[in-house]
C-alpha cells in the first residue's frame, strides 16, 4: 500500500504535484491524465529519484527513498535505462545480486516466457529495438525481490502485439503478490488495472475503486485528492475546465 | 568479449572519456605548446612556485566541481539499479570517488611531467621531479574529496551542510594561506599540510557520501544521456539545453537556458563525431599512425617534448583499447557480482593493446633505426609504456575496494588488489620520473632508468591481466 500525504512538488512557479492525501492499494493501479498532470513526478518521488518540495510518500510504512523502501520498490522508467555493456541476462543477474539474490527467480522465468523474450537474453541493449528495450527494462526491474513495481508509461512505443504481451506480463506480476502502479495513456492497460487514478494539474481529480484515501481536509480547499470519493471531480478542477462541478 | 567489442556503441565510461580528452591534450600540448616554455619558469623554485599556485587553484576549484554535480559520473542505469539498491549510498559511491581520485592523481602527475618538459628546467633532477609529482597528486586527491562535500553543500538538504562547507573552506584556506606565505608545497611543511588536507577532505567526503542527493544524480545522468542522444542527431540546441540542465536542473526549454551565442557549436559538432564505434576507432588508429610518422619525420625524438608526445599517443591508444573493459569495471561491485569470468577477456584486451603498440612502435623503430638504433629502441619502449600505462589506468576502478571491504572486511582484501588500486598513481609517478629523469635531465647518479621502465611495463602487464571477479 502506498500512502501519499500532503505531497507537493514545485518547479519554480509551476506546481507539478499537490496531493493532500492519497492511498494506493495493492493490485494494479493506472495513473492517468494529460501530459504534465504529475503522473511521472509522483512515480519518481515514490521511487526515491525525486525529492519532493514537501510531504511524504510511504510504501508499506517505509519512507520513499529510504533503504527499507528501496528493498520493496522497483521502477521502470519511460526511457529504458540499461547497462550497455552487459547482456540482458547478465543485467538481470547483476541486479538480482545487488539485492541479495543469487539469480533471478522463477517469476522472472515466467515473465520471460510471457514476453517471449528468450532471444533477447544474450543480447546487449545496443542491439535491441525500442520495444525490445522496453521489455528488457521490465525484466531487469523484476529480476530482484520486490513488492511494488512502478512503471512510467511502460507501453509507449510498443506495437499492438507487444503491448498486449506487456500488459499481460504486468498483470501476471499481481498474481505473484506484486503491486503494479503505472502511469499510462494506454486504454488496454487502464482497462486491465484494478484501480484508476486520474490526475490533472498535479492533483487527484478522480480515484476509482480502492484508490481514494480518507479525507483529512474536509473543506477541500487544498489537496483536492483528499476530498474525493470515487467518481467525483473537484470543484477547482471543474472550474478550471469551465464545467459545472456537479456534472 | 565485453560490450564495447561485441556491441560497439556510443557509450564510453564518462571518466574514461575525461581521461581520453586529457590524453589528447597531453599529446597536443607538447607538440603545439612550445611557446609555454617562454612563460614557465626554468628554475626549480620558480617552477615549484607556479605549481603551488596551480595546486591552490585546483583545490579551490573543487567548489565549482561540486556545484556542477560533484566528481561522480554515473549513468541512469547506475543510479536506478545501484544507488537504489538496498545498501548505503556510501557503499555505492565510495568506489566511484576512489576511482576518480586515483585517476585525477595520476593525471596530476602526468601534467607535471608535461609542464616540466615545457619549462626547460635544466636544474631539475630526480628528487625535484618526484616531489612536484607528489604535490600534484595530493592536490588532486584533496580536490576530489572536497568536491564531494561541495556537492552536498550546494545540492543536498542535510543539516550538516554548514559544517561540511566550513571544513572545505578551511582546507582551501590552509593551502592558499601556505602558498601566500611563500611556503613551498613541495617542502616538508607543505607536503605535511597537504597530507593533513587529504585526510581531512577524505573524512568529510566519506561523511558526505551518505548525504549525496540521489535525485540530483538522476537528473544529471538523464540530462547527460539526453545530451549524448542530441549530439548524435546534431540537435545542438538540445545539446546545450541538456548540458545546462545537467548543471542547474532548469526544466525544459526557456529563454534562459537555450544556446548562448558565444558557445562554439563547432566544438559540439566535433564531439558529436566522436562516436565510439569501430569506424571511430579505425579513424583514431589512422590518426595515431599518421601523427607518429609525422613527428618522427619532422622532429627529433631525442627531444624530451617529442618523446612525451609519442608516449602520449600510446596513452591515448591504450585508453581507447581499454575502454570496453574499463567501462564495465566502473560499475559498482563488479568484482563481487559480475556474472562472467573476466580473465580471458582481459588477456585478449591487453594483447590487443600490446599488438597495436607494437605496430605503431615498429614504425618508430623502422624509421629511426637506420639513423640511431638507441633512439629507435627507446622510442619503442616509451610507446609500449604509455600504452600499457593507459590500459592499466583504465581499470583503476576495478577493485571496488569499498564494496570488497564492506563484504569481506579490510582483511579480505589481498595485497594484489590494494597494489592494483594504487598502481595508477604509482605508474604516473614513475612516468614522471622516467621521462624527466631519463629524457630531459640526465641523472648525475647514472640511475638505471631503463630497468625502471621494464619493471613498470611488467607491472602493468600483471595488473592488466589480473582477473576481476571474486575468487570463490
Amino acid at each position: 500500500m502506498i500512502v501519499v500525504d500532503k505531497l507537493r512538488m514545485v518547479y519554480g512557479k509551476s506546481v507539478a504535484v499537490d496531493i493532500e492525501h492519497l492511498v494506493i492499494e495493492a493490485g494494479t493501479t493506472a495513473l492517468v491524465g494529460h501530459n504534465g498532470a504529475g503522473k511521472s513526478t509522483l512515480l519518481l518521488i515514490a521511487t526515491g529519484l525525486l525529492r519532493p518540495t514537501g510531504g511524504t510518500v510511504d510504501i508499506d510504512g517505509r519512507r520513499a527513498g529510504s533503504i527499507a523502501a528501496r528493498e520493496l520498490v522497483s521502477f521502470v522508467p519511460d526511457q529504458p535505462s540499461l547497462f550497455d555493456d552487459l547482456t540482458l541476462w547478465d543485467q538481470m543477474v547483476y541486479v538480482a545480486r545487488l539485492h541479495g539474490s543469487a539469480e533471478p527467480g522463477a517469476s522472472s522465468m515466467h515473465l520471460i516466457e510471457t514476453l517471449d523474450a528468450f532471444e533477447l537474453l544474450e543480447r546487449f541493449p545496443t542491439a535491441m529495438s525500442k520495444g525490445q528495450r522496453q521489455k528488457a527494462s521490465l525484466l531487469v526491474a523484476t529480476a530482484r525481490p520486490l513488492a511494488v513495481l512502478l512503471a512510467d508509461e511502460p507501453t509507449t512505443g510498443l506495437d499492438a502485439e507487444a503491448k498486449t504481451a506487456f500488459v499481460e506480463a504486468l498483470s501476471s506480476l499481481v498474481e505473484q503478490g506484486i503491486s503494479v502502479v503505472s502511469s499510462t495513456h494506454d486504454d488496454e492497460l487502464i482497462e486491465r488495472s484494478t484501480n484508476s487514478i486520474r490526475l490533472a494539474g498535479g492533483r487527484v481529480i478522480q480515484a476509482d475503486d480502492a484508490a481514494a484515501g480518507p479525507p483529512p481536509d474536509p473543506d477541500g480547499s487544498s489537496g483536492v485528492g483528499s476530498t474525493l470519493k470515487p467518481g467525483e471531480r473537484s470543484d477547482r478542477w471543474a472550474r478550471r475546465k469551465g464545467a459545472d462541478p456537479t456534472d | 568479449m565485453l560490450s564495447g567489442m561485441a556491441a560497439p556503441g556510443k557509450k564510453l565510461s564518462d571518466d574514461l572519456y575525461s581521461l581520453y580528452l586529457a590524453g589528447i591534450a597531453w599529446l597536443l600540448l607538447p607538440v603545439y605548446g612550445n611557446g609555454l616554455a617562454v612563460v614557465l619558469p626554468s628554475d626549480v623554485s620558480g617552477f615549484e612556485r607556479t605549481l603551488d599556485v596551480m595546486a591552490a587553484v585546483v583545490i579551490a576549484g573543487s567548489a565549482w566541481i561540486g556545484f556542477r554535480g560533484g566528481p561522480f559520473l554515473i549513468n541512469r542505469a547506475g543510479v536506478l539499479h545501484e544507488l537504489l539498491s538496498p545498501r548505503r549510498l556510501r557503499t555505492s559511491l565510495l568506489p566511484r570517488m576512489l576511482r576518480q581520485g586515483v585517476a585525477y592523481a595520476a593525471l596530476g602527475a602526468i601534467a607535471v611531467t608535461v609542464l616540466l618538459a615545457m619549462s626547460d628546467a635544466e636544474s631539475f633532477g630526480f628528487a625535484e621531479a618526484a616531489r612536484s609529482s607528489v604535490v600534484a597528486m595530493l592536490a588532486m586527491l584533496v580536490s576530489v574529496g572536497c568536491a564531494v562535500g561541495w556537492l552536498v553543500v550546494f545540492k543536498g538538504v542535510s543539516r550538516h551542510r554548514g559544517v561540511i562547507g566550513v571544513v572545505n573552506l578551511i582546507v582551501a584556506a590552509l593551502v592558499a594561506g601556505l602558498v601566500a606565505a611563500g611556503v613551498s608545497l613541495a617542502s616538508g611543511t607543505g607536503l605535511g599540510v597537504l597530507g593533513i588536507c587529504v585526510v581531512g577532505s577524505t573524512i568529510v567526503a566519506m561523511i558526505s557520501l551518505d548525504l549525496v542527493p540521489v535525485d540530483h544524480l538522476w537528473r544529471r545522468a538523464s540530462a547527460l544521456e539526453d545530451m549524448r542522444s542530441a549530439m548524435l542527431s546534431f540537435d545542438f540546441q538540445q545539446v546545450l539545453v541538456s548540458l545546462r540542465r545537467a548543471i542547474d536542473h532548469t526544466e525544459g526549454r526557456s529563454k534562459a537556458n537555450v544556446a548562448r551565442p558565444w558557445m562554439p557549436l563547432q566544438l559540439w559538432r566535433y564531439l558529436a563525431s566522436v562516436e565510439h564505434g569501430w569506424h571511430a576507432r579505425l579513424g583514431q588508429f589512422v590518426i595515431a599512425v599518421t601523427a607518429t610518422a609525422m613527428i618522427l619525420v619532422w622532429t627529433d625524438p631525442a627531444d624530451g617534448i617529442i618523446a612525451l608526445a609519442i608516449a602520449g599517443i600510446g596513452f591515448v591508444v591504450g585508453i581507447e583499447l581499454s575502454s570496453p573493459v574499463a567501462s564495465t569495471t566502473g560499475q559498482l561491485v563488479f568484482l563481487v557480482h559480475y556474472p562472467r569470468p573476466s580473465a580471458s577477456i582481459l588477456r585478449r584486451q591487453t594483447a590487443t593493446a600490446v599488438a597495436l603498440a607494437l605496430v605503431l612502435g615498429s614504425i618508430a623503430v623502422g624509421w629511426k633505426i637506420a639513423i640511431d638504433p638507441a633512439i629507435g629502441i627507446s622510442v619503442l619502449g616509451l610507446f609500449v609504456f604509455g600504452t600499457l600505462a593507459a590500459a592499466a589506468q583504465g581499470r583503476l576502478g576495478s577493485p571496488d575496494l569499498a564494496q570488497m571491504a564492506s563484504i569481506l572486511g579490510p582483511g579480505g582484501l589481498g595485497p594484489a588488489l590494494w597494489a592494483r588500486a594504487l598502481f595508477g598513481p604509482m605508474m604516473a609517478l614513475a612516468l614522471t620520473i622516467v621521462v624527466s629523469h631519463g629524457w630531459l635531465h640526465p641523472d648525475p647518479l647514472n640511475a638505471p632508468w631503463e630497468t625502471l621502465v621494464m619493471l613498470v611495463v611488467l607491472g602493468a602487464a600483471v595488473v592488466a591481466t589480473y582477473p576481476l571477479e571474486k575468487r570463490s
